[in-house]
């Protein structure tokens, strides 16, 4: 069960890069997976042939997304927006006792307050429609599920503990990446486009890749704290003393 | 040209981050794999260096007897120790607590402050020229050395390269609430990994302005510590180090301390640290890259360090960046790479340790259930960005205005009596 | 596919929405869930105690035997009981047999933990598998093997003898060829350590490799009334060369290796990055540091310690330390010390430690 350099260079080009590579290789079929699914999912509360799966060029290859109409908010939905939000933002200060969550919020509202006011102002100049939201959010998911697997890998590789227990743990993660990025997929297109298109920038920022760590960090917590407790008292895994 | 500057500006963002992460990477795999270079806590001499044992105090009263019952027990001989308690500019019980323990042990020898400069730089330059150990050792006032550690920080000055040593420092008051829990974390992958492996790799451990010492003989040469500069340990990690010593890491040397246990309290001594390593970095970038004494490699990680609370700035203005080319329609070629923005989100900026690397300290040091609370980190992410670069404002202002910061000290939260129950 | 404005009428309508419920429910499922150990760990708080670190505990070369000995006589309570089997807390429950005097013969075989009120002796081969205390000396056989002996006496080993842990004396030591010493071995006086013997920790006033000189301590300390001067406070870096026949009041810092000509004399320290060795008859005042292997040459006299990274050897009649000055010899990866060679104080190796 001993980690030694070999071992983790072995293990890495075995089982996270294959993962990646796959990535890779067949994100034009994902991507088009995914957008079938979001399709079939979300294709009761639109009209007919409004839904339809598109493709583009994406790093000499081919993305597919699913194009669908968009709503703009009203101006004076986004002035309302606006001002509840700067209100919000200067009472935010107010939050004593959890001001690292309040750094948060003003982070989300402050978002919000220039989506809005670009939506106040310059409506017609915001340079995407729900379909162009479709189209970055799967690249981006490409991105993550190329990443993932090779920071997951990276992390978890060198520790001294079976292959198989670390197999398992990269596919968890990588599973997890694959459900996470569809479901989150599915639900923002839903309410970019039944709700308000003003939301984009905060669905996208705020609650894009940052989140995608918080699940990449919390599999390998779970996965470091059994072996931890697995390794505790047994000093022969470690070779010195200190 | 201005998009142009924009994707640029991403694309620099990200390689920061990027290099940021390889570097405490390489750390937590020097850990893993790497050769474990020895500490000089063997050594057995009966020869030992007489030692000052410095302990500034201001307002101290609910500590003080915790740290001096402590020192007065330790393994250390009597007529080769002086330990002398600042009370700088205390308003409180702090100078009646010193003197009574002078009172019993000769070898306490408190300085009392009540003119001239204040703050800890000011009071540690009073104190040392009163010392007459060849070795100075500092304390904050809340800290709780263990009877051996005065013998086990200051035997690597048997080595005549060591200018300074900085030894473990472990929060004792973790159970009060999730912030104890998490600075906890920071702390044991900071030390048990960050630090080790830079002794590892002889690069530049850093001196941390407690649970460590220098040469008095070098401080003094040198000019004593700079009064304007806030973060006056890694003030003297780079002034040594560029005058060709070496500033070393005793990680078995371990003492406890207490943690902010407020947000508040927590932003101030953040944005403090900031300000003044950020004011390090100011003053001695150029001459680290031209010091004489050092290797390119460490020339090359005394600079990522120099840089390490520059680096939230430059993550704050690259979401920034990423938020206008958003809004300007150029985010087609960036969503795959924004996801390399956020390696920075777990920590890798500050003195803080990425999640591996605190994953990999919690193993070393036979922790078990407390690196489930890693996901809370994220909570971190957004404070420690918003008040380093608040601090990194505050330098560049000092610089520009040659203002004079003053000292702040960090807030006390355990109660006169017993020191905190431990274990 | 339903018309959106005709989903209420559908007959799937009911179940689209419960789809979309239960996408959105997940999503929120999946943001949280990776909180919830830690939450749960937050609550349960199973692990928030500070790391453990130990108040009372200090470094000194001679702690296993000392823990040891006081654990056994505070659990008898009698430091004179009869002799007989007890059973005793220590660490865990174990047998102590009490004797009076041990005289083992040869292959004898002991389970438990010995608690010897006067001497004790073994033969050839005999196995001692727990601790054994002994108030008075103890002479062991060849080819032995114990798990760890302390003596208030004198300790003598036969050729060949293994000590699996430690060995300590309050009197000396004396080492036949080919014993195995264990995880430490130390003692109040002089320890003389035979050929081919291996060890990772010795200590000793002093640690002699080989036998030791005649005489008393006076005589046998190489310094002898020799005024030692304070190491200098100078600092000479990167000398070129240091050829025989050098006098030097500084320390000396090398970045690279460094060699000390013969017969040289240096009043300062010395630190090299990468290995350092000193010629024959050399005299350092101060310490000896290296980032690589450290060669001591032959007949050559250290007041300070020697402390390096990788290997240390001690070349034949060396010395290190006086009988007032007691010094380290630490090498990590591993220490050798010539016959003659002497050290008073701790000699010490994560590697192997070898008597050549």
């Amino acid at each position: 069960m001993s980690a030694t350099p070999g071992f983790f260079v072995m293990q890495f080009f075995m089982f996270a890069f294959p993962l990646s590579l796959m990535v890779a290789i067949l994100f034009p079929v994902m991507t088009h997976a995914l957008s079938r699914m979001a399709q079939a999912v979300l294709a009761p509360y639109f009209p007919p042939d409004t839904l339809t799966v598109v493709q583009n060029p994406f790093l000499n290859r081919t993305a597919f997304f699913l194009a669908l109409p968009s709503v703009h908010p009203s101006k004076l939905f986004a002035a309302v927006n606006a001002v509840v939000s700067l209100i919000i933002l200067f009472m935010l200060p107010r939050l004593r006792h959890a001001k690292h969550v309040f750094i948060f919020l003003v982070v989300v509202f402050f978002i919000n307050i220039v989506s809005s006011l670009f939506f106040t102002f310059f409506p017609e100049r915001f340079p995407y429609q729900a379909s162009d939201y479709s189209e970055l959010y799967i690249k981006q998911q490409v991105g993550i599920w190329f990443f993932a697997p090779l920071i997951m890998g990276l992390a978890i590789l060198p520790l001294p503990a079976s292959a198989l227990s670390k197999l398992a743990t990269l596919g968890a993660a990588f599973c997890y990446s694959l459900v996470f990025g569809t479901i989150r997929y599915i639900a923002f297109l839903f309410i970019l486009t039944k709700a308000t298109l003003l939301c984009m920038a905060i669905l996208f920022f705020v609650f894009g890749p940052l989140v995608d760590f918080i699940y990449i960090v919390g599999i390998y917590s779970v996965y470091v704290t059994r072996l931890a407790k697995k390794l505790k008292g047994d000093f022969t895994t470690w070779k010195w003393l200190y | 040209m201005v998009v142009l500057i924009l994707k640029i500006y991403l694309l620099f963002t990200v390689a920061v981050m990027v290099l940021y992460s390889v570097r405490h990477y390489l750390f937590t795999l020097n850990r893993l794999f790497g050769e474990q270079r020895m500490y000089y806590q063997d050594i057995v001499d009966s020869e030992l260096k007489t030692l000052s044992v410095l302990i500034p105090m201001h307002n101290e009263e609910k500590v003080a007897t915790h740290i001096l019952d402590l020192l007065v027990q330790a393994d250390y001989p009597a007529d080769r120790i002086e330990i002398i308690p600042i009370n700088d500019f205390s308003s409180d019980k702090t100078r009646e607590v010193i003197e009574k323990y002078a009172a019993r042990y000769p070898f306490i020898k408190p300085l009392h402050r009540t003119e001239g400069e204040r703050g800890k730089p000011a009071a540690l330059n009073a104190a040392i020229e009163l010392a007459q150990g060849e070795i100075i050792l500092v304390f904050d006032a809340d800290y709780l050395p263990p009877k051996g550690i005065l013998k086990s920080i200051s035997v690597c000055f048997n080595d005549p390269e060591v200018g300074a040593v900085m030894g473990r420092v472990v929060p004792v008051n973790t159970r009060r609430n999730l912030l104890t829990r998490l600075l906890d974390l920071e702390r044991t992958g900071g030390y048990q990994v960050d630090q080790q492996a830079r002794y590892n790799l002889q690069l530049m451990p850093q001196y941390g302005g407690t649970v460590g010492g220098f040469r008095k003989r070098e401080i003094v040469a040198l000019g004593g510590f700079d009064t304007k500069i806030l973060a006056e340990d890694t003030e003297l990690t780079y002034r040594l180090s560029i005058n060709g010593w070496k500033v070393v890491y005793a990680n078995r040397a371990e003492c406890y301390e207490e943690v902010p246990e407020t947000w508040e309290v927590r932003a101030r001594q953040i944005r403090r640290w900031s300000r003044g390593h950020n004011g390090v970095m100011f003053r001695y970038l150029l001459q680290l890259l031209g010091s004489p004494f050092l290797s390119l490699r460490e020339k090359v990680d005394g600079t990522f360090l120099l840089f390490v609370y520059v680096v939230p700035v430059i993550l704050f203005a690259g979401l920034l960046d990423s938020l206008t080319l958003f809004f300007l329609g150029q985010m087609e070629l960036f969503s795959g790479l924004l996801f390399l923005i956020f390696l920075g989100a777990y920590n890798n900026f500050g003195n803080f340790a990425p999640f591996y690397q605190v994953g990999t300290a919690c193993l070393l040091d036979g922790a078990t259930q407390r690196i489930l609370l890693l996901p809370f980190l994220i909570f971190n992410f957004f404070f420690n960005l918003w008040y380093i670069t608040r601090g990194f404002f505050d330098a560049l202002i000092d610089v520009v205005t040659w203002r004079k910061a003053k000292w702040q000290k960090t807030e006390r939260f355990r109660k006169a009596g017993s020191p905190e129950r431990i274990a | 596919m339903a018309e959106d404005g005709a989903l209420s009428k559908s007959r799937f309508a009911g179940a689209y929405r419960m789809m979309l419920a239960v996408i959105l429910l997940l999503l929120i499922v999946l943001f949280v869930l990776p909180f919830v150990p830690g939450i749960w760990e937050f609550r349960k708080r199973q692990d928030a105690a500070p790391l453990f670190v130990s108040m009372d505990y200090h470094k000194y070369p001679r702690y296993f035997a000392s823990s040891f000995r006081k654990k056994l006589i505070d659990s008898l309570n009698d430091p004179h009981a009869a002799e007989g089997h007890r059973e005793l807390q220590l660490s865990k429950r174990e047998q102590v047999q009490i004797i009076d005097q041990a005289d083992f013969p040869p292959g004898t075989s002991v389970e438990h933990i010995l608690y010897v009120s006067r001497d004790l002796a073994s033969g050839d081969s005999v196995a001692l598998r727990k601790e054994v205390y002994v108030r008075g000396s103890a002479r062991i056989g060849p080819r032995n093997r114990l798990q760890a002996l302390a003596a208030d006496g004198d300790i003598s080993i036969g050729r060949g003898t293994r000590f699996l842990r430690w060995l300590d004396a309050e009197g000396s030591v004396h080492a036949d060829e080919a014993c195995r010493l264990g995880i430490d071995a130390a003692c109040g006086g002089a320890f003389a350590i035979g050929r081919f013997c291996s060890f990772m920790r010795l200590f000793g006033l002093p640690v002699q490799a080989g036998e030791l000189p005649a005489g008393d301590d006076e005589a046998r300390d190489r310094a002898g009334a020799v005024e030692v001067q304070v190491p200098s406070d100078s600092i000479e870096r990167n000398p070129a060369s240091i050829p025989p026949l050098s006098l030097k009041s500084a320390s000396i810092i090398s970045a690279e290796s460094l060699t000390v000509g013969d017969y040289s004399v240096i009043r300062g320290h010395i630190k090299a990055h990468r290995d350092l060795v000193l010629g024959t008859h050399v005299t350092v005042t101060g310490n000896l540091f290296a980032e690589g292997s450290i060669e001591i040459g032959a007949d050559s006299m250290i007041f300070g310690t020697i402390f390096s990274q990788q290997r240390v050897v001690i070349r034949a009649s060396a010395q290190i330390g006086t009988k007032d000055r007691i010094k380290s010899v630490i090498g990590k990866k591993g220490v050798v010390l010539e016959q003659g060679a002497r050290v008073y104080g701790l000699v010490m190796t994560e590697g192997k430690g070898l008597i050549a």
